[in-house]
């Protein structure tokens, strides 16, 4: 990959372009915006633990999507950043919040024009798909040699199976290359245990 | 030809990630993957123990597979997915016992079990179990 070439920044507002969409009367338990390294991506993960308490389901769903997101960030923004310990790391934004009834996670990273069609069309097949169709392409993508950089994909797919929801996503142009593209996730807090 | 295969213990090691702890032990067959699988480097953590799985499993004797994972990312998934397809091969020639225990509301963990078996073709027995060890 190439990607340690690209030495992209840009002169936005991630976290205002972010919190536009949120609703009115959530309340913000966490915000951030900067590089996604390791570290912040560890600390966020045992924040969660102390935001949601209650429900072990609800905080495994909102546990396992927020670190397949923020790996995306990490791996693909378009905006990158070399830290102190000499590694490229994605730059990003999210939100987490709650409100009566969901916990709340928008996460939000610039794209290159060119990939965003690439992941516009993969949002909408998953959006397309119901659920044992969305299990048999989780499968034939795990199935993928490990390393390819198919992750991006099955970590989408995992958290549409995962929330049991649409992916809700919100594009804003920045410049006439560049999109900043977030994921609006809800977890709801009385998950209703299905059996089958 | 019987190699000598040397047990496995890793503790769990919780830093900026976390990876599980292992206990495969040649003499009883009995291996076991627990905790947190949360790696960067999967490959570098598992391929070794798919080395020794591979190894262990020209010997022909049986093997008992316990999995206790609370959570794994999708990038250890695709290397659990390695380690099931081996031994649902070894089915073939030896007793094969793989037992997934899962925390007992963690639906999403028993439809992505039944989607390993689907993939491996080979029965998966699911624990459940009650306490959380969180």
């Amino acid at each position: 990959m190439d990607k340690e070439l690209v030495k992209n920044s840009f002169d936005i507002d991630q976290l205002g372009l972010i919190k536009q969409l949120i609703p009115e009367n959530a309340k913000i338990l966490l915000e951030y915006e900067g590089p996604f390294s390791k570290e912040i991506i560890r600390l966020f993960s045992l924040k969660i633990s102390e935001f949601i308490k209650t429900n072990s389901q609800v905080y495994k769903k909102f546990f396992y999507v927020f670190i397949e997101l923020a790996q995306n960030v990490k791996e693909y923004s378009d905006w990158r950043s070399t830290l102190e310990d000499g590694k490229n790391y994605g730059v990003g934004a999210l939100i987490i919040g709650e409100l009566d009834d969901r916990f709340i996670l928008y996460i939000g990273n610039v794209v290159n024009n060119k990939d965003l069609e690439v992941l516009k069309k993969k949002c909408e097949i998953i959006n397309s798909l119901d659920r044992e169709s969305l299990r048999l392409f989780k499968r034939q993508q795990r199935n993928l040699i490990p390393g390819t950089n198919q992750n991006a994909h099955i970590g989408l797919i995992m958290v549409a199976l995962t929330t049991r929801k649409k992916l809700d996503i919100d594009i804003k142009p920045i410049d006439e290359n560049h999109s900043f593209f977030t994921l609006k996730i809800s977890i709801q807090k009385n998950f209703k245990q299905t059996s089958n | 030809m019987e190699e000598n295969l040397e047990n496995i213990h890793l503790d769990e090691v919780r830093n900026i990630y976390v990876s599980p702890r292992v206990d495969f032990n040649a003499e009883t067959g009995v291996c076991e993957i627990s905790g947190e699988s949360f790696l960067e480097e999967t490959a570098k953590f598992y391929s070794p123990l798919l080395d020794w799985l591979k190894k262990y499993t020209k010997t022909g004797r049986p093997i008992t597979f316990n999995i206790k994972l609370t959570y794994f990312n999708t990038s250890s998934s695709k290397w659990l997915l390695k380690i099931l397809y081996l031994l649902s091969e070894y089915q073939n020639k030896a007793d094969v016992k793989i037992n997934w225990y899962i925390y007992k509301d963690d639906i999403d963990l028993v439809e992505d079990i039944q989607d390993f078996m689907e993939d491996v073709g080979t029965k998966i027995n699911i624990i459940f179990y009650d306490d959380e060890n969180k």
